[in-house]
Formats: C-alpha cells, structure tokens, sequence
C-alpha cells in the first residue's frame, strides 16, 4: 500500500446557498479544489461523491456524472455516487484513499454536496428519517433528535451527564464558529439562550441541533511521494477507517456507546501507530450537543460518562487538552449531511497547515470522524503535516 | 388512540442459539439458522430511555407531540415503541410498561 496526501481543498460556505443549485455548489468546490492542487482537470483519474438525500429533497440522483460534467472532467473518469447518510462524504473520502493507497490511480478527487435549504424542516426530516429501518423503527415516527434525545436521556441517567453539559456544547461551538467565514452561524450563544430555545425532541432544543444547510466540499487525492511536487503543505493521510454500526437503537445492548466509532477509531489508531492522546485537534460528528459528547468518549479523548464534564472543564476548548470542532461543528458551521465529512477535512487541513481563522496552536495531527444514521454508518481519518 | 392491529407481542426465537429478536429477520443474525419461531412474549417490560418528539416528519406532523420509548422487555432484549400516554401520565426511567398493540406505527405500550 502506498501513502496517501491531500493536495488541494475546495469548499462554498455552509448555510443558506439561496439561488445556487446542487451541481453549482458541487462544481464550486471540486474546481477550487482541483486549481489549489494544481493539477489539470485532465490528470483526474476518478471521482467520488458523496450524498445523502439530493434524490428525495430535490429528484435529483446520478448526481457524479452530472457534477462531473459540469466540470468538464473527462469522459474516461469512472464517476461514483456514495451514500451513508451523514457520512456519505466521510465514505467518499476512504474509497478515493483505497484507490491511490493500492496503485490504481494517482490523482483522485472526493467531493460531498447538499442541498437542503429550498425544502421545508419537515421534510428534511423526513428524507433524514429515511436512513432509519423503514420496516421496524422507521413506522414509529422516530427522528434523529428523537434518536439522539433517547441517547441523551439515557447518558444523564447512567453517568450523571446534565443538561447544562448538553447546552455548554452548544455554546462552545457556537463561539467557536464566529471565527469561520464557512459558518452558517457566526453568533455568540449563551447557555439561557440554548435552554430557553424551543424543543425538538425531549430534552434535545433547537439549539442543541446541527443547523439544516447547502454546502459542497471536495479534496484532491495523490500518493505521498510525490505530493510536494504539487502542494507547499501537503497532508499525509495517516489512517482511514470506515465501519458498521446497528441499524436499529433497540438492538444496541448500550445506546450511549456508538459502537462503529469505537471500532472505527480503534482501526485508525492502530493504522497510525497513535494514540487518542497523540491527537492535537479533532473535528468530530456533533450532529447534537450529545453527540459530541458521546463521540469525544467513543474517540478515546474522555472515558465513557466523563465527555460532559470535560466539557464544562473546558477540555474540549481551543487550547484546552483536545480542542474538538473549532470550525463550529455541524451544530453551529452546519450540516449539508452528504458534505459534511469532507467539510470537517477541509477544516482540519487548514488547521494543519497552520492557516485556520480559529488555529490550534502547532497543530500537527487532526482526526475527522464522520458518523452515519443510528450509527450505522462511521469513518475515522487521521491526517499529519510534514516537518 | 384506538386503531386496529395486532393484540399479542409475538417475537422470534432462533432455533438454533435460542436468541430473541424483534420481527421481521430473515435469519438469524447471531449464528445465521435459517429457521425462526414465533414467540408470545408476555408484552411486560420497562421503559429504558424515552422522548417527546415536537418536530416530525411530514407524515407525523399531525400527531404532534407523541411519546417514543426504547423499551426493555421481560424477556431481555428491548423494542423501539410508542407510548399512549395519559395527559395527567409523566413517563420515567425504569417505569413498567406493558404492550398495548401493534399497528402501522409499529409497537405501542402503556403505562
């Protein structure tokens, strides 16, 4: 197996792209990511792209021919939807990895895109509720607040995890992202306001949700040994790992632990000869205040229970002991669910390259993880910079 | 709510390891035996997590707020349910439940 960079990254902002359709936002950030790398649009050897929901929000499938044509990538690229709910482009990211870690190509692009904003919360929720088990779970009118809300009321109940964690979550992000011009949200968030704001699904409220939002984010993928012919920066792709979780809450013995991000991480530590300790800054899936939580425990940076009081001691904090989403999260940068995973790996090579609005101090290892449906679906990527 | 289904909990016993699982599995996905048998389960059981869900999906908006629970059955292994909940009920952890029916919205249980 041969190592494997990134060499060039592209992204449109998170949120609210009014007027600007699926293949606009896609094609935005695969050229930008494309013209960083350097390279010409001819030397793309495959594409890969993630998505989740384009086809129920927007009738719109077979969307990585249409976005590669719309780049003009020539008509010999094999080009690749891949779907696993929020971790579509987390998945996309691994599969162009396989391809130039085993020799089969040089230069890969990976790019996930979303477009949620024209549909209503309704039915964003219903193409969400999709990725539940439409034959058991799914009849019950289950969300994924819902979902999450069960973790939470259970992880208060077996570890003594307040509300007021949940909330410091929130406001932790949110401060975060006023930092981050890809933000959705770039306003301060106080632990009032995210108690007094309305409620999702008991005890998860609004602001303990990741924000439904556009957004496109893509990476230019080479083999290591010849990366720094094309970039100044190059990022080493130390570990990717991608796993399998239940498809269904009542099946997992213990909700409060996601076992596809244990293995996953687990995977990618092991790959990367590290250890949770060794990590400087992770952009992890707080797709709600508990999730973040529950991923920070299942990571390894906190044990199972303490991840709410590390967040009230301010561990997870910019210069606190492992900065976690200092983009400002899928809670306050958004959730464009199919490019969420590649926009947490913009975030972190930016921070590796020490050209972060909201830098971690010498960064030098970052960890993506990128989480799917009921935790079905998990990838875990560590990235290092040279020197 | 009063609509027709199912009055039994029926679950599913492996023939081969004996374990249980909720319907429908097409084999078992602990020692993949092929055969699975129908199982009366006693419809008793605990709640083991719960919400209230205020923002649904399009199909659900109309019933608006409604009780879901994981529920942890008598027999060990735990359903995903609704709740039929009183106005003057609050529902708690560790709080018996026992089966009510079986419908279009799945399991539902009460206090």
């Amino acid at each position: 197996m041969r190592g494997v960079s990134i060499i060039g990254i592209g992204t449109t902002p998170f949120g609210i792209l009014e007027g600007k359709s699926l293949k606009e936002i896609a094609t935005i950030a695969c050229n930008e990511a494309i013209k960083e790398a350097g390279i010409e649009k001819e030397a793309v050897e495959a594409f890969y792209l993630g998505n989740f929901i384009s086809g129920i929000l927007l009738g719109q499938e077979t969307i990585a021919p249409l976005v590669a044509n719309s780049l003009g990538l020539p008509k010999q690229v094999p080009c690749t939807k891949v779907e696993g709910a929020c971790c579509s482009s987390g998945i996309a990211l691994r599969q162009g990895y396989l391809l130039v870690a085993a020799g089969l190509a040089n230069f890969v692009l990976v790019a996930g895109v979303e477009k949620m904003t024209s549909a209503t919360t309704e039915k964003n929720t219903e193409g969400l509720a999709s990725a539940f088990d439409q034959e058991t779970e799914g009849q019950t009118g289950l969300t994924f607040p819902g979902f999450f809300a069960l973790i939470a009321r259970r992880h208060m109940h077996q570890y003594g995890t307040k509300i007021e964690h949940l909330a410091l979550v929130s406001v932790k992000n949110h401060g975060n992202s006023t930092a981050n011009p890809r933000a959705r949200f770039r306003k301060k968030a106080t632990v009032e306001e995210v108690m007094a704001s309305r409620m999702v699904a008991d005890p998860l409220k609004l602001y303990d949700c990741c924000s439904i939002s556009d957004g496109a984010a893509a990476a230019v993928l080479c083999p290591s040994d010849i990366a720094h012919q094309f970039s100044r920066k190059p990022i080493d792709i130390l570990a990717s790992a991608h796993t399998t979780g239940f498809s269904t809450t009542y099946e997992m013995d213990d909700p409060t632990i996601l076992m596809a991000t244990v293995m996953a991480a687990k995977k990618a530590y092991e790959m990367a000869r590290l250890f949770p300790q060794d990590i400087h800054v992770a952009e992890l899936h707080d797709c709600f205040t508990i999730a973040e939580i529950v991923d920070s425990e299942d990571l390894g940076f906190f044990e199972k229970g303490k991840g709410g009081f590390a967040v009230e001691d301010g561990l997870t904090q910019v210069g606190g002991k492992i900065p976690i989403n200092p983009s400002g999260g899928l809670i306050s940068k958004g959730h464009p669910v199919g490019a969420t995973g590649l926009g947490q790996v913009y975030e972190i090579v930016k921070q590796l390259r020490g050209e972060h609005e909201n830098q971690v101090r010498n960064a030098g290892i970052g960890l993506s993880h990128n989480l799917g449906a009921t935790g079905q679906v998990c990838t875990v990527h560590i990235f290092k910079r040279r020197g | 709510m009063n609509m027709p289904g199912e009055e039994r909990l029926t679950l599913l016993r492996c023939a081969g390891c004996g374990a249980l699982h909720v319907p429908p599995k097409v084999l078992c996905p602990k020692c993949g035996h092929e055969v699975l048998l129908e199982h009366s389960a006693s419809g008793l059981g605990n709640i083991y997590t719960f919400t209230t869900i205020w923002v649904a999906p399009e199909a659900f908006k109309k019933q608006v707020p409604y009780e879901i629970a994981l529920v942890q059955l008598e027999e060990g292994i735990k359903v995903t349910a609704r709740i039929n909940k009183k106005p003057e009920e609050t529902l708690q952890i560790g709080k018996p439940v026992k089966f009510l029916r079986k419908n279009n919205l799945g399991y539902w249980f009460e206090l």
